[in-house]
């Protein structure tokens, strides 16, 4: 419901924040389709919460835009970028009036399949703001740069290190602890060796080295493997081990059978020490050494071409018998995606869901509908959410949570579009609260249909 | 009176609405009519694709022969019958020249690709002589193991293909998004990154995983009902629930910053529970019991179970509150679990700062 702003406490971000917001809109609004491509959103929000919190009501004008670009001049180099602002026109603190960040900047190598360098064919480089998926890393964005090279014989090495940028979502817009702790590495370096056959096997071997104030925080290695021996299974695995503590820190294991064309079966098995997920410089890294197991099951059933089901359950299990009462937790989930027109972007979900814990439980039902609807020439989406919580025992003396919204999404011109709705429900710890939202998005350069399918996550 | 015909006209409207509207917009895309086999046995290749044993850059649609060509043979349905060859030419639609951003040679693969015996090989090699539909070649045939088996194998998706990013999921079995991807992406991502990156650019994992965003991934994009961001709806009320059932899970992402800004704000960072200037009320965060050694919820416990929930508020360096009483020599104790251990345990001890702030000067190491 509430929007998450991120602040930092660096004096100089609202100024940055407010020159990126003015960068935003002209810089997106020039650009030519088919040399560039990207989206460029504006956005219009309001939120209110009738409560007793000062920071209750938000106006935020949002922009975010990313930009791609191949057109360098060099074969195989490309750029990529992302980058959004924020004012929020309600501010009554006056602090921190405009923020924003440069979420991605970077340059992207790859060695041509054609021409002189050619005998490095499968060599990659990256050089600027990025993410970095290798090993044991959690998705690291940092400022710094990545080499990975893939050989036809299947044999890859990747190598990356840089300057985090910081411990992801640790600020909010209404932060009022200015003078927490701050959590950043200094700086980390990781790689991996491997092997890749798709269809048969694929493995390695990587390693992690984070170092915060000339101390070693992570120091991690990584082991993964998946292994198709026939068509229809496939066995995978994976774990870390923190040499600093000499403990695993996590191990992942699967079994994927796909019995029948439209059926796929997911047999899993996850290990995990939550006290290594902290850096090791901190003092709370010497308090604990308790486990937690789960063993899952996740299904899924294309019932037709237009309707698939999933279905999950996982069974929790926690080292210390005591808080749990040596009882574990479950949780349960099933799903429903019917694909509507022919297609289109239409969907209509529907979701239940449980999930325990030691302390409580929370019991979940989402009905939600983007629904197409051919009007005028052009095609509208209706989109309708409604998300119900109902807890096992009171939070604040009430277990009943609920959110709603409605939204109508309308093409104006090929590739710009606007969207406006709002939402609003009560839940035990925001009572009421209500939001609206108008949205005019710009997709340039994109090749249309099936791209967008891809790169915004449209299967089921 | 007024109110009536408002809803009235609401009710018409929405009546209406449904009458005059379809769920899906018909394509605007028109396609071809087209018989190889039946025009393979007047014609040589070479007659209607001229030039294309040549070609060393792409497959854009462009030796698809136009209308010029056509006319060669049909001149007379060219002026009349554009439904003979076009599908939805009544209706006013485009045929659109294919682009599948391919890197392809057909010069490279006519002079030195080997035939299936070994021998020089020709446009039927890949264009099977009967076919009825004008396709490009598909994985089955690229992916022989004389030519690119290994190259896809590999994932080397790059040598032929420019991007991925215009293909579904679902048209490479070994890369569809199964059950319980939700779960499983990281770990995938983490084993082939590189997998991910042929289809999806670091925006879209920005969308849910850059260090800073202007909102929630659910709020900026509404229309994408089925997504599974994991803090749809209201996740605030099943945050605690979610976070004590799976441990790690919160900290892989959030800061401690990012809990105890929203903890404080909305008043559960005390012991106990207390007024607040203007009539505000600060409830309890920790229940009855607290500081109770031998009581369920003594903090002993719950630490022990999930460190990173403690972490996520009282994680201030040396100021956390823990080392007022658990310091060497402190009224807690030694919070350190049974048989703790640590690599180089009695050395960093002495000089890790964070050991040094409980045990000052190397005391009580061990």
């Amino acid at each position: 419901m509430s929007y998450q702003t991120v602040r930092s406490t660096c004096p100089h971000r609202p100024a940055l924040g407010a020159l990126v917001l003015l960068l935003c809109i002209p810089s997106s609004t020039t650009l030519a389709a088919g040399t560039l491509w990207g989206r460029s959103s504006t956005y219009l929000g309001g939120y209110v919460k009738p409560a007793d919190t000062e920071e209750a009501t938000y106006m935020p004008f949002m922009e975010t835009v990313e930009l791609h670009t191949k057109r360098l001049g060099v074969d195989g180099l490309s750029l990529h970028t992302g980058f959004w602002g924020l004012v929020d026109l309600m501010d009554r603190q006056d602090r921190y009036r405009a923020t924003g960040d440069l979420t991605m900047l970077y340059l992207d190598y790859r060695v041509p399949s054609s021409g002189r360098l050619r005998f490095l064919d499968g060599l990659r480089f990256t050089a600027g703001r990025q993410f970095v998926a290798l090993g044991p890393t959690v998705l690291e964005q940092l400022d710094g740069g990545k080499l990975h090279y893939l050989h036809r014989s299947g044999l890859e090495l990747g190598l990356f290190g840089g300057v985090p940028t910081g411990t992801r979502f640790t600020d909010q817009a209404w932060s009022v602890d200015a003078d927490s702790y701050d959590y950043g590495y200094n700086w980390v370096v990781g790689g991996r060796l491997g092997y890749v056959n798709l269809g048969w096997l694929a493995g390695g071997s990587s390693f992690v080295h984070r170092v915060y104030n000339d101390e070693v925080a992570d120091n991690d290695l990584g082991f993964d493997l998946s292994y198709t021996p026939l068509s229809m299974i496939e066995i995978a695995g994976e774990g870390t081990l923190s040499l600093e503590a000499g403990r695993l820190k996590q191990v992942a294991a699967r079994a994927a059978v796909h019995p029948h064309p439209s059926l796929s079966v997911n047999l899993g098995y996850r290990y995990a020490s939550p006290d290594l997920w902290i850096p090791r410089v901190s003092i709370f890294a010497v308090f604990s050494e308790e486990t937690y197991q789960e063993a899952h099951l996740d299904l899924r059933w294309r019932a037709t071409r237009r309707l698939a089901l999933d279905g999950s359950y996982g069974r929790r299990f926690y080292s210390q018998s005591d808080v749990a009462d040596g009882q574990g937790g479950n949780r349960a989930s099933l799903r429903a995606v019917y694909r509507l027109g022919n297609g289109g972007p239409g969907r209509a979900v529907g979701e239940v869901e449980r999930l325990e814990s030691p302390d409580n439980a929370a019991n979940r039902v989402r009905l939600a509908l983007a629904l197409p609807v051919y009007l005028l020439r052009r095609t509208f989406r209706f989109i309708v959410e409604t998300d119900l919580t109902v807890l096992d025992e009171p939070m604040r003396d009430e277990r009943l949570a609920f959110n709603g919204g409605a939204f109508l999404e309308a093409p104006l011109i090929p590739s710009l579009s606007l969207l406006a709705g709002g939402s609003g429900g009560f839940s035990p710890l925001l009572k009421q609260a209500g939001s609206f939202i108008v949205r005019l998005n710009w997709d340039f350069g994109w090749f249309g249909g099936d791209a967008v399918e891809v790169r915004r996550g449209g299967g089921v | 009176m007024a109110t009536k015909r408002y809803l009235l006209g609401l009710a018409l409207l929405g009546l209406a609405l449904p009458a005059c509207s379809r769920l899906s917009a018909p394509s605007d895309r028109g396609s071809l009519i087209f018989s190889h086999a039946q025009h393979v046995e007047q014609a040589e290749c070479g007659d209607c694709h001229g030039g294309v044993e040549q070609d060393r850059g792409g497959v854009a649609g462009k030796f698809i022969p136009g209308k010029s060509k056509c006319g060669e043979c049909h001149e007379q349905e060219l002026k009349t019958k554009c439904e003979m060859c076009h599908r939805g030419a009544k209706e006013g639609m485009r045929f659109v020249r294919p682009d599948r951003k391919l890197n392809f040679s057909h010069a490279a693969h006519l002079s030195r690709a080997k035939g299936s015996r070994g021998s020089k090989p020709t446009c039927t090699s890949c264009h099977p002589k009967g076919a009825k539909r004008a396709a490009v070649p598909g994985h089955g045939t690229c992916n022989t193991e004389v030519c690119h088996a290994r190259t896809y194998a590999a994932l080397r998706c790059s040598q032929c293909h420019q991007d991925m990013q215009r293909y579904r999921e679902q048209t490479v079995a070994a890369l569809e998004h199964g059950p319980g991807f939700k779960h499983t992406h990281g770990t995938l991502a983490r084993q082939a990154g590189e997998a991910c990156a042929q289809c999806h650019d670091q925006t879209f994992c920005a969308e849910c995983h850059a260090a800073t965003s202007p909102a929630r991934a659910s709020i900026l994009f509404p229309e994408q009902v089925q997504r599974g961001f994991i803090h749809r709806g209201d996740f605030l009320t099943r945050h605690a629930v979610e976070a004590s059932s799976a441990p790690q899970t919160c900290r892989k992402c959030h800061g401690q910053r990012h809990c105890r800004s929203c903890h404080a704000l909305n008043g559960l960072a005390a012991s106990v529970s207390d007024s607040l200037p203007g009539g505000r009320t600060r409830k309890a965060y920790h229940p009855a019991g607290w500081m109770s050694p031998g009581a369920a919820a003594f903090h002993g416990g719950r630490a022990r179970q999930d460190i990173g929930r403690c972490a996520s508020c009282h994680d201030q360096g040396g100021r956390s509150n823990c080392v007022g009483c658990h310091r060497v020599g402190g009224l807690g104790g030694n919070p350190h679990p049974p048989g703790w251990s640590w690599r180089d345990k009695s050395q960093q001890c002495r000089q890790n700062s964070m050991c040094t702030t409980c045990h000052p000067g190397g005391q009580g190491c061990r």
